[in-house]
């Protein structure tokens, strides 16, 4: 018996069945998930995209005069247009933007569009809604700027001007990029001693308390004569390198700041505190106090009026001269030298113009011994300059210390052996490899070894700073201020110790990369135009935008 | 073909013979004398035996190309699917991966590297999970060329230094091969051959300058 | 059907993926400022790599995409100054740009042909060209004086004019960054013919 007739009529009609049954259960959904869902993912693609590039852009503005609220929302439009011309018939675009101001100032960016859908409409979804959010934060900023000022700077660029010439117009330009009247900024110079040029206010206080008197301030471009902008234009360079001293008058200048805005804030201050190094060559020189309690370096057999205590402090600074002291030698070690901070006489501008070395006037000028002070009484110490019993240690071999200090003059360790992380580095490459010797503090008269010295009194204070070691002397302040250093190293005039750079500023690359200490950058600079991108690079990277 | 019992009255085989013969005439089952002798009824339906598979096999010559083209329909869809979704995702995994601070990977308990991929998995929608996907997910760090040098960017990915502020940070997703859908339709028992449809995904950006760096982690 | 999903689709794909690279490259040149030089052919290799489904290459006037990057700045009063462009008592002079728009720089990368800017290219033939340099650097005194090196916002908006057209209160020396991105899509005639993806970012 067939029984397989009714088979012929029913197969006619089963493609169209089974296409007319798949058309909205399986491929509609499927079209609809590659092409529908594709075009959500570019709606919120490009939502997300116009939301980064307004907090970028109007983020930039916080902090000044313009309006951030309307240029965000004017970025957000002018990113994402909608209408009839828009972006995939997108609809109900709604940003919101909504800034907080302060020392820390946030624009935070929320925006949500309806994307229609197509293929889903078959299904009863007709469209989506798809948001984007986006924030830009800006702490302002508490700079210091340390700028070397040695006698190397003077040289040549290669471009037709002086390095020094070139350091001022890029220090200014720096200074530029912040806000008058929001960020803080200040100046620090060094030779063999450093000296603070803004603020200008004299004497210098080297006290950390909420009433002391200087630290960076919100008036540094405000056109007057004694700004920042004109102090650093004033800038004359000759003498030394005393990086290490640079490096801990600028903490103290932070300090200053900080517990005045504390003390105004009602105990808080949240503003980013960085120092700005600038360098073109090695430490050389280090300030001393030779009659420390704890590190007494004057021979007993002396004539020093001080020698065995000191209730009349002898600090200053001893300069020395040579290569880096990655080689043996040296040629010279200056006697000790009055320390440019103790000046109460001259002014900061007339500082930014004369260092020790145009001085030639007598027993006032700064950086000479001043007779029946601390330094009375004393052969064999003075620096061979202006009169005075000459002490050019190692030519005359006469000498009233009995070692190269352990402690400098500020506290920090000269110890150690850290220097075998040296890396001297010119425009053309590597150009000296790390001394690997001992530091002998009994060879007073040996330049090399008051240079070991002076690489470890950088290194050590540079790690001090970064600690905030001085914490415990802030009276009623319990936070550590996070400095973030960053140094900038130009090599065309010999060399610079990239090791040495890259650990102060606890560069991630450094050899001793903490962690738990602010990571700054090392930027080095073979050139001058090089010279500008890395105060420019600095100056970005201060001025960060978080999202 | 029966005829009818030869015990029946005539009367009776007569009608018998007739329905038979109009019965069989209806399904096309009658002699062919008789096929050609007897008119056919209007209502027979006019389907010769040379023509009735004709639909089985337009059925099966159409439902195999249709079920094809709807495969096919399916894998491209899916392939687009999947290429949008790792696109977007390696794109979040950098946008919030860059500004990672170290507080934020102390609090996580983790490292830049592993906090990029979590993102990264996290916003694939499922196509990224457990181990696999994991290891499909690659992040790269980069030294950009010193200023002026020609030279390319250095892979620092596995340098404790390579996530430092401003390298740049590149997030992928390598090796990752389409699962299709749809079984094979002829081959039921090998193993699907994912090797050739594999898709990839690449994003990257600058990451944020701060002076609070994460641990890199392992990279990529 | 088939054929139009697989075509959309793909374009889809290519125009999600213009989108992320004109936010990649743009928010980079932005972010990165002056250390980042994208004409270094470090940078334009890994540009490339985000670029590279869309067939955008490190070889001028090579591949199937084309990235372009500006930076446009605002010539007011400071900047006339800092090109001595003003007179005695700080108005501008002989400053021709005066109130413009301005390139301060240009890079193309890629396919050229593919698309030409949105907002206008620096004129560099004829008899006064905009000169520029090969890091994409435009000179102070081009953008000062050369007219050819004005920026137009014909077909985008600018984001830094309010309603009334004015900017106003921004500090001297706003710049836009803007990044542009193009590919030629897949082309499956009749169902999709020529097509051009476009994305533009502005930060």
């Amino acid at each position: 018996m067939p029984r397989n007739f009714r088979r012929g009529s029913s197969q006619r009609g089963s493609i169209l069945l089974l296409a007319t049954f798949s058309l909205p259960l399986l491929m509609v959904p499927l079209v609809g998930l590659a092409i529908d869902a594709t075009i959500v993912r570019i709606a919120q693609a490009k939502l997300s995209a116009a939301a980064d590039g307004a907090a970028l852009g109007a983020g930039r503005l916080l902090g000044t005069t313009a309006s951030t609220q309307e240029i965000a929302t004017e970025f957000v439009n002018a990113n994402f247009q909608t209408g009839s011309s828009g972006f995939w018939g997108v609809t109900n675009f709604t940003p919101t933007v909504t800034v907080t101001l302060g020392t820390t100032k946030t624009i935070a960016l929320n925006i949500t569009a309806t994307v229609p859908l197509f293929f889903m409409r078959i299904l009863g979804k007709s469209s989506v809604v798809i948001s984007a959010a986006s924030t830009a934060t800006r702490r302002d900023s508490r700079i210091v700027m340390v700028i070397d000022r040695s006698g190397s700077m003077s040289g040549l660029d290669g471009a037709g001007s002086t390095v020094i010439a070139d350091v001022i117009s890029y220090a200014q330009g720096f200074a530029e990029k912040f806000t008058e009247g929001a960020d803080e900024l200040g100046l620090v110079v060094y030779d063999g001693s450093a000296v603070v040029g803004y603020p200008t206010v004299r004497p210098w206080d080297s006290t950390t308390t909420k009433t002391s008197t200087g630290g960076p301030d919100t008036s540094f471009y405000s056109g007057a004569g004694a700004d920042m902008i004109h102090q650093i234009a004033a800038i004359k360079a000759a003498g030394f390198t005393g990086m290490a001293e640079g490096l801990w008058v600028a903490y103290i200048e932070l300090q200053k700041a900080h517990m005045r805005d504390m003390a105004a804030g009602g105990g808080v201050d949240d503003r980013t505190n960085s120092i700005v190094l600038f360098t073109d060559g090695l430490p050389t020189a280090v300030t001393v106090h030779l009659n420390n309690t704890l590190d007494n370096s004057i021979l007993s057999t002396s004539a020093c009026t001080y020698k065995a205590n000191d209730t009349q402090k002898m600090i200053g600074w001893v300069g020395i001269l040579g290569p880096p002291f990655t080689t043996a030698g040296g040629s010279n070690i200056s006697g000790v030298y009055g320390r440019a901070s103790s000046d109460t006489t001259q002014t900061a501008a007339w500082w930014m113009a004369n260092s020790w070395i145009n001085n030639t006037q007598g027993d006032s000028e700064p950086g000479a011994p001043v007779p029946n002070t601390p330094e009375g009484g004393c052969n064999n110490i003075y620096s061979d300059y202006s009169g005075k019993p000459s002490s050019n240690f190692q030519t005359s071999g006469k000498t009233d210390l009995k070692q190269v200090p352990n402690i400098d003059g500020w506290g920090n360790s000269m110890d150690g052996t850290a220097y075998t992380n040296s890396a001297v580095y010119d425009s053309s490459g590597s150009v000296a490899t790390p001394y690997t010797g001992a530091l002998d503090h009994t060879q007073v008269t040996n330049p090399s070894d008051w240079a070991l010295a002076s690489w470890n009194e950088t290194d050590t204070t540079a790690n001090n700073i970064r600690n905030d070691s001085n914490l415990v002397n802030r009276a009623g302040d319990t936070e550590n201020i996070m400095p973030t250093i960053y140094t900038i190293g130009y090599e065309g005039d010999g060399g610079v110790d990239q090791g040495l750079l890259l650990r102060i500023a606890n560069d991630k690359s450094s050899s001793s990369y903490n962690g738990s200490q602010a990571t700054g950058m090392y930027i080095p600079a073979s050139n001058t135009s090089a010279l500008a991108t890395a105060f420019t690079t600095v100056a970005s990277a201060i001025l960060r935008l978080s999202k | 073909m029966d005829s009818a019992p030869h015990w029946y009255p005539v009367e009776r085989k007569l009608p018998m013979n007739l329905s038979l013969t109009t019965a069989t005439n209806e399904r096309g089952l009658e002699t062919k004398h008789l096929h050609d002798s007897i008119p056919r009824a209007s209502y027979a339906p006019r389907r010769s035996r040379r023509r009735k598979g004709a639909e089985t096999i337009e059925f099966a010559l159409t439902f195999l190309p249709f079920v094809a083209m709807l495969f096919l329909l399916v894998d491209s869809a899916w392939a687009i699917f999947a290429k949008s979704t790792l696109e977007y995702a390696v794109r979040a995994g950098v946008r919030q991966g860059i500004t990672i601070t170290g507080t934020q990977a102390t609090a996580a308990g983790s490292n830049q590297t592993a906090m990029v991929k979590a993102i990264v998995q996290s916003n694939a929608l499922g196509l990224l999970s457990g181990a696999t996907g994991l290891s499909e997910i690659k992040v790269n760090y980069f030294l950009p060329p010193a200023p002026g040098s020609n030279g390319a960017m250095t892979d620092v990915s596995t340098q404790t230094n390579g996530n430092a502020p401003l390298n740049v940070m590149q997030v992928s997703v390598q090796g990752y091969s389409i699962a299709s859908p749809v079984p094979r339709m002829f081959s039921w028992k090998t193993k699907g051959d994912g090797s050739a449809m594999a898709i990839g995904a690449v994003a990257a950006d600058l990451i944020e300058p701060g002076s609070d760096s994460p641990p890199i982690g392992t990279a990529p | 059907m088939l054929l139009g999903t697989i075509g959309t689709g793909l374009n889809l794909v290519m125009e999600l993926q213009t989108i992320e690279l004109a936010r990649d490259a743009g928010h980079m040149y932005a972010r990165a400022g002056p250390a980042a030089d994208f004409s270094q052919p470090g940078y334009q290799t890994l540009l490339a790599s985000i670029g590279s489904t869309l067939g955008l290459s490190t070889t001028a006037g090579k591949g199937s995409a084309v990235l372009i990057l500006s930076q446009v700045l605002y010539v007011d009063k400071g900047i006339c100054a800092s090109d001595g462009k003003v007179d005695g008592s700080g108005n501008p002079l002989g400053c021709t740009n005066y109130g413009d728009w301005v390139f301060t720089q240009r890079l193309t990368i890629g396919n050229s042909s593919v698309k030409t800017s949105n907002y206008g290219s620096p004129v560099v033939t004829g008899k006064t060209p905009v000169t520029i340099a090969s890091n994409g650097g435009i000179s102070l005194s081009d953008q000062v004086t050369n007219v050819g090196d004005v920026a137009t916002f014909g077909v985008g908006i600018n984001p830094y004019k309010d309603v009334s057209g004015v900017v106003s209160g921004l500090p001297s020396g706003q710049t836009i960054f803007i990044a542009e991105a193009a590919a030629n899509g897949y082309a499956m005639p009749p169902i999709v013919n020529n097509p051009l993806m476009y994305s533009y970012n502005m930060f």
